[in-house]
């Protein structure tokens, strides 16, 4: 019987390369010359910065990359998948198109495993479930730090693979603009925003019909005869979302900042590709609060952050085409927290140090249709410290956090064992232009509260679960290829990165001969890796990167089908490159390769995908304050899919207009 | 080029080289040797990790015979895999006629979901001969397939087409298909028509008819009976079908239309999905599992084992936490069932993840002279122990006395040879057998694609 296996499958995602990164204006030469650990997001959110940044150099010195505002809106990218999958280490997977749900892993890591927040407030919900980056604006952000392996202990939540901080702008001067759109797959697009005096208002809109045609092959992989083309209905989507954000500075040493973002997303499911669906459809609605007042006294630095997420998740699937006839399925998660930071800073001393404590409390709250109400509290102590040695050049850090989970769910739950992570790392700078790096790290990840009292009948959660342990060696070389100066018109910087990863203890859900899905410890995993990037740009004209990904994963898991096989959906070899040339003071053309190797879509290695590759093409033309770009994507018409099940759409094209004055 | 900038490249390209030499550290397992021709091959296995699926084939005696011949992955993956993770074995032998006009046995494998689709392997050729989307444009999970002839099957439909879908009425029902004669997969399946049975359950419920056995003239078909949700199950029941005397289409459209179908309330159980006809055509065996939603002591109350004889009196009945108890701890009955003879079966008492009773393979035995359908006692012995639902289907060998049994412990997949008991023996022996597949794959299902002559 297959009575409970509709219920039991959990989405998992594909991936639709896009946009190009460059980094701006690099120069290696002030690697130590920056301030080390910001405490405070906000703050820094308002130094910007334009293109792309390794984490060698400010202002977000803690970030293996920074991702600036610049690049977000270089390209006419209308999600973050499409800035996030040009990234060495990140795969992005997708369910569909435009406004797809999309999540993203790093290095070769689930997507429950990744730190996704919003100018250091975790969006994560109570529930653990991945956080869908298909619902979160791209416009209101001012750009992306990037943490791969490792969530630093000033965000107070432990993660086991990596975080992903979203930064939104923070506008001081008067300032308006935005932004329309139109595409294939009725896709449209609205972006506008306006603020002055720390206090700015955003507001993004983004819909598409999602209606591309496919071919429909009945399931029956052995024959053709019966193959259909479809036009891929009730798949459309319309996602909506404000963000206001006020910053404000009274003196010099107090600085408050408040954050709002609401959103709603609508989301028509349609189901596999062999069985359309009509009705079923998902909402969610999000709601993000966060306050924050920072204090600095002379070397102490000292910020408290109040914030509060709360996200309803709605599913109708009233004729039942994707599981049990439900008119209505909702959840709810509530995720208070507080976040205390104290920094002190020696920049004086010889040996420049730094020391910082980090204390943080978060309550994670779930309720829903046909699910036990389930909370646990959160209590995470944290330290940091950082020193340069200017004799060898070097650079010490470290990271710790311990965190206790105590659960508040009645005398049947087992207390959460308490987990710590850390992190070591030595920069030295042997040349100029050169950076070596080495770091060691130890993270986890506390079982969600679905995994553990999730029981819906066809789910059993499994109070009894431990969490997921990591620990993880890395190395990295960064150098300006060729050597800085002020007279040179050429940038380059190469950075390689090669790492190991053990991890254990890992959660899957487990189905049984009456599929019933029951989450436990039973997977561990070993991952070997290479990244490399090399960005290059020259006289204003040219600029392009090229980027690729090695990643060797291996299931060690005491599991006869699994044991000494690939992890699936991790391919071995990912490579991108986006060349932008500027032949005319306003016109623009950019060039996207995105080539992605075989991958298994199962644990027994029986099921492998094709390569597959993406080309994309981009114009753009600059007249005063107007931008014009143009887009199409997948020009190959590429129909290799991510994930069985989910087919993906072909060439697109789309167009924006955006208007930016420079003042108002 | 600095000293510094020489040492640096140095040591990241050893470590670039490292990680790359320790890709070449993988392993392959080699294919079993001498195995016998393929015209001994007769029993077919699914392994299954309820993600990715590999079929291979036993001899009659439970040795290797075929490993590998199919899996997930013998075509690129489309919209779905060749095989998804969810494929059962047809519950009883399957025969095609070929472009020549010979009739041969075929693998007969229902894709349940979410492919809904019949696959039917020529073990001989090594060709998929056909292949069929049983319930095009929705999910209609079907649960098995009988033979009316080398060219018709009968499908058991478990669910329903969604209201208003623009598709043609469907599922809960049992649908005749024609299958082309092909030596190539040029061509799906047609249907023929369709045999609506949702009468045959309560307001608020469907029939969800699922497994189908045959005795002499008679259809027998398990119906699941719940909601639609699945939470609720409603009273136990089966339904009985007298088979079509003529195949041809006219005769097919007036079987489907004015067929007597009777239903056959199993009292005090739910959930009966599962039948296997006796070897001596006397009757089926039926198991009934419970609602899974309830759970606990409510599930293993409504669940059992009965007897129908083959001209449908029910003739026994047993209760899962009577027979259960016997042995161990009282818990509901799996999906698993094996007709020994008309007196004997094989159940399996099901294990709990929670408290980690593990399942147990049951050898139910009925005292010859029932009182009919009271519920009367029963002998029952354990012939195998291992974690909890890790057991998928039990085989009883043709005049052997023994059965095969998949054990899908995911740790240490197995299929064992258990020697049943005779009177007065006090337990089983069991044999573990050579693994017939290569993939790691836990076995699930055991049937015979053939029976040896």
């Amino acid at each position: 019987m297959t009575q409970g296996l509709k219920a039991n499958q959990r989405s998992r995602p594909a991936t639709q390369p896009y946009a190009g990164v460059r980094f701006g204006a690099l120069r290696v030469a002030q690697i130590f010359a920056i301030a080390i650990i910001s405490a405070s997001s906000s703050r820094a959110s308002a130094e910007d910065p334009d293109g792309h940044h390794t984490r060698i150099e400010g202002p977000r010195a803690d970030a293996d990359t920074a991702v600036g505002r610049a690049q977000l809106r270089r390209a006419a990218a209308t999600d973050l998948g499409q800035v996030l999958e040009g990234e060495t280490g990140l795969r992005v997977t997708r369910l569909g198109g435009v406004g797809a749900c999309l999540t993203v892993s790093v290095r070769g890591s689930t997507a429950e495993q990744v730190m996704v927040l919003l100018d250091s407030i975790p969006l994560g919900g109570a529930d653990g479930a991945p956080v869908d980056l298909g619902t979160i604006p791209l416009g209101p952000l001012a750009g992306i730090d990037i943490y791969r392996g490792y969530t630093p202990a000033r965000f107070g939540v432990p993660a086991l693979a990596g975080a992903i901080n979203l930064r939104t702008r923070r506008l001081t001067a008067p300032e308006a603009g935005g932004e329309v759109g139109a595409g294939s797959l009725s896709t449209r697009l609205l972006r506008a925003y306006g603020g002055a005096s720390g206090i700015s208002v955003h507001f993004d809109a983004l819909g598409s019909l999602g209606d591309f045609r496919y071919t429909d092959d009945r399931g029956t992989r052995f024959t053709t005869a019966d193959d259909v083309e479809r036009t891929r209905v009730n798949n459309g989507s319309a996602h909506y979302s404000g963000l206001v954000r006020g910053s404000f500075a009274p003196t010099k040493s107090l600085e408050l900042n408040i954050l709002y973002l609401g959103s709603s997303s609508t989301r028509r499911l349609p189901g596999l590709g062999v069985h359309p669906t009509q009705q079923s459809e998902s909402g969610l609605t999000r709601h993000v609060a966060g306050a924050s007042v920072e204090l600095r006294a002379g070397a102490l630095t000292g910020r408290l952050a109040l914030n509060v997420a709360s996200t309803e998740s709605v599913v109708r699937d009233p004729l039942g085409e994707l599981g049990p006839p439900r008119a209505k399925v909702t959840r709810h998660g509530l995720v208070p927290g507080a976040t205390l930071n104290l920094t002190y800073t020696d920049e004086e001393a010889t040996t420049p140090w730094q020391v910082a404590l980090h204390a943080a409390w978060r309550t994670e709250r779930m309720r829903g249709d046909g699910l036990e109400t389930a909370a646990r509290h959160l209590v995470t102590i944290g330290s940091s410290f950082e020193m340069r040695l200017p004799k060898p050049r070097l650079r010490l850090m470290a990271d710790v956090q311990l965190v206790i989970a105590v659960d508040d769910q009645g005398p049947a739950a087992r207390p959460t064992a308490p987990g710590d992570t850390g992190r070591l790392r030595v920069d030295w700078k042997p040349a100029r232009d050169q950076q070596l790096s080495l770091t060691v790290t130890r993270s986890f990840r506390l079982p969600s509260l679905y995994e553990r009292f999730g029981d819906t009948g066809l789910v059993l959660g499994n109070a009894g679960l431990l969490p997921e342990r990591a620990h993880a060696l890395e190395a990295a070389w960064t150098s300006a290829l060729l050597p800085s100066s002020e007279s040179s018109d050429t940038e380059t910087l190469l950075q390689l990165n090669v790492f190991s990863r053990w991890h254990t203890n890992l959660i899957q859900f487990l189905q049984n001969a009456q599929n019933v899905a029951r989450p436990e410890n039973i997977a561990s995993a070993f991952f070997v890796g290479a990244e490399a990037s090399l960005t290059l740009r020259h006289a204003g004209w040219l600029e392009g990167r090229v980027a690729t990904t090695y990643l060797y994963t291996e299931d060690t898991s005491n599991i006869a089908a699994r044991t000494g096989k690939d992890l699936p959906l991790r391919p071995r070899l990912v490579a991108n490159a986006r060349v932008r040339v500027k032949p005319h003071p306003i016109l623009g053309v950019a060039l996207d390769f995105d080539y992605m190797g075989a991958n298994y879509l199962d644990a027994a290695n029986l099921v492998a995908t094709s390569q597959r590759v993406l080309i994309g093409v981009h114009v753009d033309a600059h007249i005063e304050d107007f931008k014009v770009i143009v887009s199409c994507t997948n020009i190959l018409g590429s129909r290799v899919q991510d994930l069985a099940g989910f087919p993906l759409p072909g060439l697109a094209a789309f167009a924006t207009l955006r208007w930016e004055p420079q003042t108002l | 080029m600095t000293a510094g900038r020489t040492r640096s490249t140095r040591w990241l390209l050893w470590a670039t080289c490292i990680a790359l030499l320790s890709t070449a550290c993988e392993t392959s397992a080699g294919p079993p040797t001498a195995l016998p021709p393929r015209d001994e091959c007769a029993i077919a296995v699914v392994h299954s990790d309820y993600r990715s699926s590999a079929i291979s084939l036993l001899t009659a005696s439970g040795a290797p015979c075929a490993p590998d011949i199919l899996d997930s992955g013998s075509r690129p993956p489309g919209l779905l895999t060749a095989l998804s993770g969810d494929v059962v074995l047809a519950g009883s032998a399957v025969s095609t006629r070929s472009a020549d006009g010979q009739d041969a046995p075929v693998v007969a494998l229902i894709d349940r979901y979410p492919a809904g689709t019949l696959t039917l392997f020529n073990p001989l050729t090594d060709a998929v001969t056909h292949q069929a989307a049983l319930s095009p444009g929705y999910n209609g999970n079907p649960q098995d397939i009988m033979s009316l002839d080398a060219t018709t099957v009968l499908v058991s439909r478990l669910e329903d087409a969604p209201p208003g879908a623009t598709i043609e009425p469907s599922g809960s029902d049992l649908a005749v298909f024609r299958l082309a004669p092909t030596t190539e997969i040029t061509a799906s399946g047609q249907l023929v028509g369709r045999m609506d049975l949702s009468s045959l359950a309560d307001a608020g419920f469907s029939p969800m008819p699922a497994r189908i056995a045959r005795v002499g003239s008679r259809i027998f078909v398990g119906l699941a009976h719940l909601t639609a949700d699945f939470a609720t199950a409603g009273p136990g029941r089966i339904a009985v079908v007298d088979a079509p005397s003529d195949l041809d289409t006219q005769a097919l459209a007036t079987w489907l239309a004015n067929a007597r179908v009777v239903m056959i309330e199993i009292p005090g159980l739910e959930n009966c999905t599962e039948l296997a006809a006796s070897p001596d055509a006397s009757g089926v065996w039926i198991v009934c599992s419970g609602s899974f939603r309830r759970g606990g002591q409510a599930q293993t109350a409504r669940s059992g084992l009965a007897f129908v004889g083959a001209d449908g009196s029910l003739e026994a009945v047993f209760r899962a936490d009577e027979l259960t108890a016997v042995t161990g701890e009282a818990a509901p009955l799996g999906f698993t069932l094996a007709a020994v003879d008309a007196h004997r079966a094989v159940v399996v008492a099901l294990g709990d993840l929670v408290t980690k009773r593990g399942d147990r393979a049951l050898l139910v035995t009925r005292p010859t002279a029932a009182a009919k359908p009271a519920t009367v006692a029963a002998a029952v012995q354990t012939l195998h122990e291992t974690g909890a639902h890790d057991l998928g289907d039990a085989l009883a060998l043709d005049g052997e006395g023994t059965i095969l049994l998949a054990d899908g412990n995911p740790r240490e997949p197995q299929i064992w040879k258990v020697r049943l008991p005779s009177a007065g023996e006090a337990s089983a022996t069991a044999t573990a057998l050579a693994l017939s597949s290569t993939t790691g794959l836990p076995p699930r299902g055991l049937k015979y694609f053939r029976h040896p002559k």
